[in-house]
């Protein structure tokens, strides 16, 4: 626990009563995206020297909303007023102007230039017009690094030489160097060990003893609760309430977060065969830790996580595009040494990734070449591909994933994301497989392409296949999966029943302490 | 209506392009030279464009996948030497002076592939080095001199003629042919598409990236090897300094006949055309007595702009792709609304 509830907090909720102490206010934020209404009327003020957290599922509206504070994007109505004035934010060098600042979630740097240069790149200090003024560049640097407490960082050094998380914080000390009003951390802690994340507080804490508002966004209540003084939900692009975190607990927020929803209707569950795919204490580079797993034939098998919970990580391993660092993979009761992609495939095990534009697929072939992609033997003799045989085939499993396209010969990048991924599908369905694994499946799919990729997992199992699908839909996962791991920091933290598993219990568990040290 | 999509196909096509200045020009040519249009000198043509051809349809296939191979034109030099010494030094049979050749060729692109693809070097550095080292390996094994005085039963590879046709031709035409069904018909010729068009998504769908590429560098050598021959064959000797700055013709024609230097695309029609259109104007330019030094700043023109014609062919299909998705859009919100009233 870092940043106690003292007195100092007390007192700056109450002079929050004053409502000339707000720095940041939202009226009636309104955008729309062709089909969805991102943000809806959403309103609510941020005091000044506060730490205001902003919480919602994904697709609640917190990065649209983001997105809207520093420029990026522009309501389609609503105000936003910045120290009691209307402010126009028209693009991300305005909305610094206004004093706002923000630290995405993956900071870009100059990887081959020195720490100063990295901080200094917009404004370099100048001599005589044209010359850096590379003394006065290490100095302000300096005193910028000092301020967030990076003491053992060195001006000059090359940035890359230093972790991801001091180049965070070395982000962060360019920022408090422009004097801001307001920053955004944008999911801070997402690649951080627990010292690096203490080091974060301290920070944050010296912000706000300065008088800086800090609008903190994490998918981890626990770090929410512990640093801000007040936390604002949304759900479904609606502002939902602002809780002060002295009075409310994980379990008023997550209820917040879900609202009332009607329950979805669930797939039956088949008769669940054999155990056909397990994991065993497997370890992946900085993300999968000591996780177990196991599928069965005819299972849907749920893995829930918030997004950077490392479900990809999981199914890389699995898929054997990865190597695992530790532990073993058992398929069909034989363990798999040394797994590949290929060897893999041949057990009959298709993983399906979740950009399926850049891994999934070969955007510039037809529709039939992608479905046969990689089994092109099947229809091949003496190395000779025999077209009809090929395109007959492919056709027949693009007309049952109901695959919409002019024709099969069409390039499939012109395809909409729902029918390019059903054209993924085919390619499994084609490849005979027996164990499929899905990477947010509907990730980008329209509300009746995702109800068709629903019913073809359901057929996949009914026809005796076995499907892990990981997925940070809570709906999706409740609907569709029989059983539900869930997935935080790398971990399986509990593997729920279908009917145990509610919307509060996983998001409680996914959004869980993190209380292993890494 | 089928009509209208036949013609509408053939305008699609990235090799109409190609072949419509071939037909232009050939036409100019024809009025502004007696010679130009005369079965004698059009052969001669095919004769001429026989090796820039081959190390086209070998650049094509490692353009296709995205790589690039500087090493051709050395290849050339240096396996051409070889097997005139072959014959000169060692009294070699013709026969298995050229099967040396050839396999130096597929030597040179094996080490290529390994760097590149197991490796993971990049090909332009790599085939830039290979390129170096054995226009160097050239020099020392001829001390700068050229090995001449080879058999008559070698000559006739490249100055021959089966019929009326010249032998280099013939042999051009053939590989023509077995490259065209490596890459339509195969299911290597597919995977050298894919890896070609998404390499990362390949992989995963089971495709053996890294032994395609090498497989790739390996007919690349071995085709270069074989054009080494030829080009030994028609001068007669075994030269050091031939060959320089071929690999670029050989890039030309590809990228004229619509392969994309990025990968995906390309195919063994459009580079042959390539081929052909610099060799058609080369040798109507020369036949209209115009300096070779203009020729030069003419063939760089005609590549710039075929790339040209077909980068703005790529943005108005993007375009009208884009419309087109608005439109739909579009409509979909219309549609939408009324259902809320």
């Amino acid at each position: 626990m870092y940043v106690q509830p003292g007195p100092e907090r007390d007192e700056m909720i109450i002079m929050g009563e004053n409502a000339n102490n707000t720095i940041l206010e939202f009226q009636n934020i309104t955008k729309t995206f062709p089909g969805v209404r991102a943000l809806d009327k959403v309103s609510f003020a941020v005091r000044k020297g506060e730490v205001h957290g902003l919480v919602g599922e994904n697709g609640a509206g917190k990065s649209t909303l983001i997105k809207i504070i520093c420029g990026i994007y522009h309501a389609d109505s609503g105000e936003i007023f910045v120290d009691g004035k209307q402010a126009h934010i028209m693009n991300p060098e305005q909305s610094q102007e206004y004093g706002i600042y923000v630290m995405h979630q993956e900071i870009s740097v100059l990887p081959n230039m020195s720490v100063a240069e990295n901080m200094n790149i917009h404004d370099i200090p100048r001599k005589g017009g044209i010359f850096a003024d590379t003394k006065a560049m290490y100095r302000h640097t300096r005193k910028a690094l000092d301020m967030v407490g990076l003491t053992y960082v060195e001006p000059r050094d090359i940035i890359s030489q230093y972790s991801l998380a001091t180049q965070q914080m070395i982000h962060l000390a360019r920022i408090i160097s422009m004097n801001p009003k307001v920053v955004l951390l944008d999911e801070p802690t997402a690649s951080l060990t627990m010292n690096e994340k203490q080091q974060l507080f301290h920070a944050i804490e010296r912000f706000r003893e300065n008088g800086v508002s800090i609008i903190y966004i994490s998918h981890y209540l626990d770090e929410v609760l512990q640093v801000c003084s007040r936390i604002t939900v949304l759900r479904d692009g609606k502002y939902v309430n602002t809780y002060n975190s002295t009075d409310t607990d994980n379990e008023e927020i997550v209820t917040a977060m879900i609202g009332k929803n009607i329950k979805p209707e669930r797939r039956k569950s088949e008769q669940m065969g054999e155990v056909v795919l397990e994991a065993v204490n497997i370890a992946a580079p900085s993300i999968v830790h000591h996780t177990d797993l196991k599928l069965h034939k005819k299972e849907v098998l749920g893995v829930y996580g918030l997004n950077g919970a490392g479900k990809t990580e999981l199914l890389r391993v699995l898929a054997g595009c990865d190597r695992p660092l530790e532990g073993e993979i058992y398929v069909r009761g034989k363990i798999v040494r040394k797994p590949d992609v290929l060897s893999q495939l041949k057990r009959g095990i298709v993983y399906v990734p979740e950009d399926r534009r850049r891994l999934g697929l070969v955007l510039g072939m037809s529709v039939l070449e992608n479905t046969s992609l990689g089994n092109e033997r099947k229809y091949a003799s003496l190395e000779m591909i025999n077209r009809r045989k090929e395109y007959k085939d492919a056709e027949k499993y693009i007309k049952k994933m109901n695959v919409k396209t002019p024709s099969g010969k069409t390039v499939v990048e012109v395809l909409s994301g729902g029918n390019q991924q059903k054209v993924i599908l085919a390619r499994c369905m084609a490849r005979n497989a027996k164990i499929i694994l899905l990477d947010e499946p509907t990730v980008g799919i329209d509300v009746g392409a995702r109800e068709e990729i629903y019913a073809l997992i359901s057929e996949f199992v009914s026809e005796g296949a076995a499907v892990v699908l990981a997925s940070s839909d809570m709906n999706e996962v409740l609907s569709t999966a029989d059983r539900i791991a869930v997935l935080a920091h790398g971990r399986i933290v509990t593997v729920l029943e279908k009917e145990e598993a509610t919307e509060e219990k996983l998001l409680l568990y996914a959004m869980g302490d993190d209380t292993y040290e890494r | 209506m089928k009509d209208k999509s036949v013609i509408k196909k053939i305008f699609s096509l990235r090799e109409t392009g190609v072949v419509a200045a071939l037909i232009v020009l050939m036409v100019i040519f024809s009025f502004s030279t007696d010679i130009f249009f005369t079965g004698n000198n059009l052969l001669n043509i095919t004769r001429q464009i026989s090796i820039t051809s081959l190390l086209a349809i070998a650049m094509t296939f490692v353009i296709i996948t995205g790589g690039i191979d500087l090493s051709v034109g050395s290849v050339i030099a240096f396996s051409g030497i070889i097997t005139a010494s072959m014959m000169k030094d060692y009294n070699m049979p013709t026969a298995a002076a050229v099967l040396i050749g050839v396999l130096l060729g597929l030597l040179t692109g094996f080490v290529n592939g390994l760097f590149i693809s197991y490796l993971n070097m990049p090909a332009f550095i790599t085939t830039m080095g290979t390129m170096t080292i054995l226009r160097g390996l050239g020099y020392i094994y001829t001390q700068g001199y050229p090995i001449y005085d080879l058999p008559t039963s070698f000559k006739i590879i490249g100055q021959g003629y089966i019929w009326i046709i010249p032998i280099p031709t013939i042999i051009f035409v053939v590989i023509a042919i077995i490259a065209f069904i490596i890459l339509k018909k195969t299911v290597l010729g597919r995977h050298i598409y894919a890896i070609g068009g998404n390499a990362d998504a390949s992989a995963l769908a089971g495709i053996k990236v890294k032994r395609i590429q090498l497989y790739v560098y390996m007919i690349s050598g071995s085709v270069s090897g074989l054009a080494a021959v030829v080009q030994a064959a028609r001068v007669g000797s075994g030269l050091p300094t031939i060959g320089e700055g071929f690999e670029m013709d050989a890039i030309a024609a590809a990228v004229i006949g619509g392969a994309a230097m990025s990968g995906g695309s390309g195919t063994i029609l459009g580079t042959i055309l390539g081929a052909m259109l610099l060799g058609v104007l080369s040798n109507g330019l020369s036949l209209l007595d115009v300096d070779s030094y203009i020729m030069t700043v003419i063939s760089g023109c005609v590549v710039i702009l075929a790339v040209l014609i077909d980068q703005i062919r790529t943005i108005m299909a993007k375009n009208a792709q884009i419309r087109k998705t608005k439109e739909t859009l579009a409509q979909k919100n219309r549609c939408e609304s009324k259902g809320d009233v």
